[in-house]
């Protein structure tokens, strides 16, 4: 990566130095997670719903937030061991058949949703919510698709004043061939992690992570 | 691969080594920072060029001498981050109206394209757009009125859900591209992206329209401006309320270091105060207005399909009380069931709820 891509990363290490992220998940990030969190989401491989966590009361959200502060730290590499760390890094499957019918092999064409664990969500969550103005400062001003609102109308705004200035100029829409499921790991989490080592401890449990533990029945 | 005395396989791992998990909060965030490095190329490579990029996709504004340059340095930032172009679903848009070259890849349009279900688009293209538009909210509200009262809540989201489905197709028209600039973001502002939309409250409703995302579909432009409350006058590169002037617009702003190619600086007057509060006037428009500001006159128009005012206020005021007798109806449910007699349950559920 560091071949491939010096000066972006160089630039990832400069802003992460005047960031101001912390390097531990804030407790008003994970309290914020906590509050926010949607009602009636599916449940994730712990059977938990929102709703139950909620049901523990004020008390255990105290409790509860500091378990998500747990796992969005250097501590869940330290304190989870690899064989349970899998379980709130994997994620349940409702695959869903598209439309199209099936592909040129005769497998049918499936769009899978996600149902992570709940409390994996909170902890992203909260990572996300502290990260999202730096990681828009991060990206900007070519990748505005964290942390900025209206971006349609961005786009929208650059682009119309840009062909309005130079009417000799085209306009070339470019796409990715299913970039989600596809896009490298290893180049993302290397330039994340050098602007917010905050997230080097989720990335690491959830992205990188050793290969799983055989576990039948 | 062990399993069952039986056979059958009892469980398996997936190991995956690419892409992000879905439904992960961190996901976009993951996904567009790999797409960030292949970016980042493709405006270095090509600085004549204007890239931006939301997630995958991509957006050039480049001459058209380069574009062939570009397709090449895209394909390969592309493959340093796994990511693969996808021919089929490349656009090119010339305002010059050039012509097709031989050998090109991408798709050539000569009718203009659509961005994120934003037009760019001339005259006679948006008002095309407009009265499709109209005509389908019309029959939408004709269904609506037709439904039997004991269904309609059901039936409502039923056919909204069906509604919404239908996208838009915009093309443009070569003599008025010039001019399609100040028309794309008069469509896109004035749109209606849900019908549940209108039966909002106006402070919720104008809320509900900022932070629509991308990729809903687009509706009438006639809607009552009462209810938009926020732009009354637009040009080309007017910011459509202050909230989209934020980061990356104030890094373009007079006095600031030009960070990206745009015009916004050049047209942006005033300063800027800051993001989300910013009172920002074009050159001779006074652009913005306070947000929920009093309507004008000019602003009580009908609906498209020809609905009074008072009507729909009488329509939406009949589902706002529909809609509280089944939140009391579900709450009453929900005090009898097993889960809500618990002891722990606290008592500000009870007003949440």
């Amino acid at each position: 990566m560091e071949a491939e891509f010096p000066a972006t990363l160089a630039a990832a290490v400069t802003l992460g130095r005047t960031a101001g992220v912390a390097d531990s998940l804030p407790h008003s990030a994970a309290d914020d997670a906590i509050r926010r969190a949607p009602r009636g989401s599916a449940l994730g491989s712990s059977r938990l719903r929102m709703e139950h966590l909620r049901a523990l009361g004020d008390a255990w959200q105290a409790a509860l937030a500091g378990f998500v502060r747990l796992l969005a730290g250097a501590e869940a590499v330290r304190l989870v061991r690899p064989l349970a760390a899998h379980a709130p890094a994997g994620v349940d499957f409702l695959l869903l058949s598209k439309p199209e019918g099936p592909d040129g092999d005769g497998v049918p064409r499936l769009r899978p949703i996600g149902m992570p664990d709940v409390v994996r969500k909170l902890a992203a969550s909260a990572l996300a919510g502290a990260l999202s103005a730096a990681a828009a400062r991060l990206l900007a001003p070519l990748q505005i698709g964290v942390g900025v609102p209206n971006l349609c109308e961005r786009v929208l705004h650059e682009v119309t004043a840009v062909l309005a200035h130079r009417p000799s100029h085209a306009l070339l829409q470019l796409d990715f061939s299913n970039a989600f499921n596809l896009v490298s790991r290893s180049a993302a989490v290397s330039f994340l992690t050098r602007a917010f080592t905050l997230l080097r401890p989720y990335l690491t449990c959830v992205y990188l992570g050793a290969a799983a533990p055989r576990v039948y029945g | 691969m062990p399993g069952a005395s039986d056979g059958t396989l009892l469980g398996r791992w997936l190991p995956v080594e690419r892409g992000v998990q879905r439904e992960d909060s961190l996901g976009l965030l993951i996904h567009a920072a790999a797409m960030h490095l292949s970016v980042t190329r493709i405006a270095a490579t090509h600085p004549a060029a204007v890239v931006l990029a939301v997630h995958d996709d991509v957006v050039v504004v480049a001459p058209l001498s380069d574009l062939p340059r570009v397709l090449r340095t895209s394909a390969v930032a592309g493959a340093a981050v796994d990511a693969e172009l996808a021919p089929a679903k490349w656009a090119v848009w010339s305002p010059a109206n050039a012509r097709v070259r031989a050998g090109w890849p991408a798709r050539w349009s000569e009718e203009g394209l659509t961005q994120f279900s934003v037009p760019l688009g001339s005259d006679a293209f948006v008002a095309a757009a407009v009265d499709g538009l109209a005509a389908a909210h019309g029959r939408l509200t004709e269904a609506i009125v037709a439904l039997p009262e004991t269904k309609l809540q059901s039936q409502l989201l039923h056919d909204i859900a069906k509604h919404t489905r239908s996208t838009c197709k915009i093309t443009g028209t070569p003599g008025h591209r010039r001019e399609s600039g100040a028309h794309g973001i008069f469509l896109y502002l004035r749109r209606d992206p849900q019908f549940s939309n209108c039966l909002q409250r106006p402070p919720v409703q104008g809320k509900k329209a900022c932070t629509r995302s991308y990729s809903t579909t687009l509706y009438t432009a006639k809607f009552p401006m009462q209810y938009r409350n926020d732009i009354r006058i637009l040009d080309r590169g007017a910011p459509l309320h202050a909230p989209s002037i934020g980061l990356l617009c104030a890094q373009n702003a007079p006095g600031c270091p030009p960070t990206a190619p745009t015009l916004l600086r050049n047209r942006v007057r005033g300063g800027l105060s800051g993001a989300g509060r910013g009172n920002v006037e074009l050159t001779g428009h006074p652009t913005i207005k306070k947000r929920n500001a009093a309507p004008t006159n000019g602003d009580r128009s009908c609906f498209p399909c020809g609905l009074s005012q008072g009507c729909f206020l009488l329509f939406r005021g009949t589902v706002y009380v529909s809609s509280h007798a089944l939140i009391l109806w579900l709450r009453f449910l929900c005090n009898h069931c097993i889960t809500c007699q618990t002891e722990s349950r606290p008592e500000k559920w009870n007003k949440n709820t």
